[in-house]
């Protein structure tokens, strides 16, 4: 009996052994790809995702770039507003991925305030849907947790928030070296987010703008503490999801996000939903530069964002 | 508690370290405590119906030898009731349909029927406790008077949710023997253990992501691409239910005790009867013994020989599922049945006259295939929503094959590229060479004490890294990530 114990006990410390070598070889090349080739993650290792995609633009918030002006919101704003950066040097085009949430738009908006004392507007574009977005177990630990846990500005939310995180993906995913341990390994990422989606809700608010309601919120005090101009306009918007649009309203209607931004629902303007490949961005013929020139002149025209872009090359 | 959760390995670990630390006079009360938490951790309230079981039929079996007359009656009660309730659960849905059809009660909530999940297990714990009474009837053995010994012979977690369904003759007689540690034993256990998983885990679980997305898709495969998922969910069956017949009996000789084997490479059958020897042994040795049997056998001529037949297998069917495709699979087997008897006077004057060897891999070969493919066809019935999908999807391998574009293209919709294709060749040659090595008798346990040290631990450590790396490999994986994979 006791023999058996001990070589259990023994083959367990091997095996545990030869799991970390192996775990410690899929953080690092060329063993990281061709394990992940093995095990089926190399989706996870795609370099245009979660804290790879945010982290950059979390970067440039602290350039010394002379910026005085921010663009920050989901990937649409993306799509629209990131090919003018080159002719309009005076602002910063940050627009990344709803996945963020208003949370972490909070956070881009914050650490750009702190970097540039100059600012005169924040703009904030965001479709309906992506103010709803909430902690989800799909993107919420790529998008809201990663990049901000690296880059240790995910202590700027309300603890109230952080706790939220915690209950959703585990106070111990919310430390900077498991984070680092998830995201330098693609297998540890793949068991982690299914692990993620088995076992976890997400966090369902008590109403669709909750998170929007505070975060946006506190990007408007925010700025208004400094004088700074804080701007809400929506996204254009597929005729496909009008309902959607709508179904909002009644929540809408209640939140802080009417006090800021009164007619935002109703700016929103709605394109063929042909044009949206995927439902959201604009796809094929209509993804291209001159198209997103023809919308921004269409929708945002008489704002103060549009007074303030130039379309001019040079 | 699934046998694949991290809990039930905790479980396992804790009971497997106290059973052999207490005394032996306390082993059976531990295990049969561990086996109503098992059970319990699936569903508090039908432990309840897993006690009644088991004192409905531990009563029955110690009155039977001390009543003079009425015996027959007091088996007849014992088994009825037992009967009752796993139809009461089993056919839930159809009852609540006739309440809501004819009396108008539904569900307040929905509208629709009132439904409940049937106690896990209860099919198999009904069957056990209804051979051990008429066992014990028949003078087979004396009745346990020992109730700890008798519940834990029900209930005994590593066989109580899908078999083997044990007889008193095997399982009891071990648990009302000394049970002492024994390291090959145990070590057996793992290795079976093991292999249950890498056939679950790898083999049964990737086929079924495929077979789902084409039988949940059939009106848009090519007839190619749904012949090949009727193929692959005869092997998801038997990988499935091996698999888990295999941890079931690794985990039970890890505690010294040795259950029927269910399975004996039942794809090497070369005709049906051969196949059921070979496919789930206890179900259909147990029909045999208290079905057919009692039905005549064929004892009473032929033709009540096949009615026998047809009923044991319309019987099974009916045990397997509450719904048509069930009955009609079953009814398709005692077809089988009854055309291979009609048939066997002709085909063995042909044997005999033709000298045809039939201990040879030819003769194997060019029947087993024939009888899988027999096999497989009713698989497509057990398979099918229902049996006019089935007769669909027939028309549809028949009528619209589309091999070429299948290969090039269609097969990759239902979750089976390249990648997906080799690995699965892979493991199912991996299945196909143990199954060959254990029907030649090979004992691969043998041959791998009969190594070193060295290499063993290598092997071992192999084979779980690869299991895991499968497991990792086919984590998150299922059916809708194929199909919307073209949106």
């Amino acid at each position: 009996m006791r023999k058996f114990y001990l070589n259990v006990l023994l083959f367990i410390i091997v095996l545990f052994s030869v799991l970390i070598f192996v775990d410690f070889l899929s953080m690092r090349e060329p063993t990281r790809t061709i394990l992940a080739e093995l095990t089926d993650s190399t989706e996870y290792i795609a370099q245009d995702r979660g804290p790879d995609e945010i982290k950059p633009y979390l970067e440039r918030t602290h350039y010394p770039d002379g910026t005085t002006k921010l663009i920050i919101g989901d990937s649409v704003c993306r799509q629209l507003f990131s090919h003018l950066q080159s002719r309009n040097t005076h602002i910063a085009m940050l627009g990344s991925n709803a996945g963020l949430t208003a949370a972490g738009q909070y956070i881009m908006a914050k650490e750009y305030l702190e970097h540039h004392p100059d600012t005169t507007d924040v703009f904030l574009l965001m479709l309906p849907k992506s103010l709803v977005r909430t902690f989800d177990t799909n993107w919420g630990y790529l998008y809201v947790v990663m990049p901000f846990v690296e880059t240790d500005t995910l202590k700027y939310l309300d603890q109230e928030t952080i706790d939220c995180l915690g209950d959703v993906y585990g106070k111990l995913f919310l430390n900077p070296s498991v984070v680092q341990f998830i995201d330098r390994s693609p297998i540890n990422r793949k068991i982690y987010l299914n692990m993620l989606k088995e076992h976890s809700e997400g966090y369902i608010p008590s109403n669709q703008l909750e998170l929007a309601d505070q975060y946006v919120y506190k990007i408007y005090t925010m700025c208004k503490e400094r004088n700074v101009a804080f701007h809400l306009y929506p996204c254009p918007v597929s005729e496909a999801s009008a309902d959607k649009v709508q179904a909002l309203r009644s929540d809408f209607e209640k939140s802080k996000i009417r006090e800021i931004s009164p007619d935002y629902l109703d700016m929103v303007t709605y394109y063929p939903a042909e044009q949206a490949g995927d439902g959201t961005h604009f796809t094929g013929k209509y993804a291209n530069d001159d198209n997103y020139d023809r919308l921004i002149k269409d929708i945002y025209a008489g704002t103060e964002l549009y007074d303030m872009l130039s379309f001019d090359e040079g | 508690m699934s046998f694949f959760s991290f809990k039930f390995l905790i479980f396992l670990i804790i009971v497997f370290i106290i059973y052999y630390i207490i005394p032996k006079r306390l082993k059976n009360s531990w295990l049969l405590i561990a086996s109503y938490v098992f059970y319990a951790s699936w569903n508090l309230k039908y432990s309840a119906v897993l006690l009644f079981i088991t004192l409905i039929s531990y009563a029955t079996a110690l009155t039977l030898p001390r009543m003079r007359k009425g015996r027959k009656r007091l088996l007849s009660l014992g088994i009825a009731v037992s009967l009752v309730t796993l139809c009461v659960f089993k056919f839930w849905e159809f009852w609540m349909d006739g309440l809501r059809t004819i009396f108008g009660i539904s569900d307040p909530a929905t509208g629709g029927i009132i439904s409940i999940a049937a106690p896990i297990g209860l099919s198999f714990f009904v069957l056990t406790a209804i051979g051990y009474m008429v066992d014990v009837y028949r003078g087979k053995y004396e009745p346990e008077s020992n109730c700890i010994r008798y519940a834990l012979f029900i209930s005994f977690f590593p066989n109580i949710m899908s078999g083997p369904i044990e007889r008193g003759s095997n399982l009891l007689k071990q648990i009302q023997s000394d049970i002492s540690f024994e390291y090959d034993t145990v070590k057996h256990g793992l290795m079976l253990m093991l292999w249950g998983y890498f056939l679950k885990c790898l083999i049964a679980n990737r086929a079924a992501v495929i077979v789902d997305a084409a039988f949940g898709s059939y009106v848009e495969q090519t007839g190619f691409t749904m012949l090949f998922a009727v193929f692959l969910y005869g092997i998801q069956l038997y990988a499935d239910f091996a698999g888990y017949s295999y941890i079931a009996l690794g985990i039970a000789e890890t505690f010294g005790y040795h259950l029927i084997v269910n399975f004996r490479q039942p794809y090497f059958a070369l005709d049906m009867k051969d196949f059921w020897s070979r496919w789930h042994i206890s179900l259909s040795t147990w029909l045999k013994d208290y079905v057919y049997i009692p039905l005549g056998g064929n004892r009473k001529g032929k033709v009540r020989q096949y009615l026998n037949l047809f009923i044991t297998f319309l019987v099974s069917g009916i045990w397997h599922g509450n719904g048509w495709t069930y009955m009609i699979w079953g009814c398709i087997h005692g077809l089988y049945q009854v055309l291979e008897r009609l048939i066997y006077p002709l085909r063995k004057a042909f044997l005999d006259k033709s000298h045809i060897k039939t201990d040879c891999f030819s003769y194997r070969f060019f029947h087993a295939i024939p009888t899988f493919i027999l096999v497989d066809f009713a698989w497509l019935f057990f398979r099918s929503p229902s049996a006019q999908d089935a007769v669909a999807i027939i028309k549809q391998i028949a009528g619209n094959f589309q091999f070429q574009s299948s290969v090039t293209e269609k097969l990759f919709l239902v979750g089976c590229d390249q990648r997906m294709l080799t690995i699965l060749v892979v493991e199912l040659l991996a299945l196909l060479l143990v199954d060959l090595l254990h029907e030649s008798k090979i004992s691969i346990m043998g041959w791998l004490n009969r190594q070193n040290k060295l290499f063993r631990w290598i092997l071992y450590l192999s084979c779980v890294l690869i299991l895991l790396i499968g497991m990792i490999h086919d984590y998150g994986l299922d059916a809708s990530t194929f199909i919307y994979a073209q949106f």
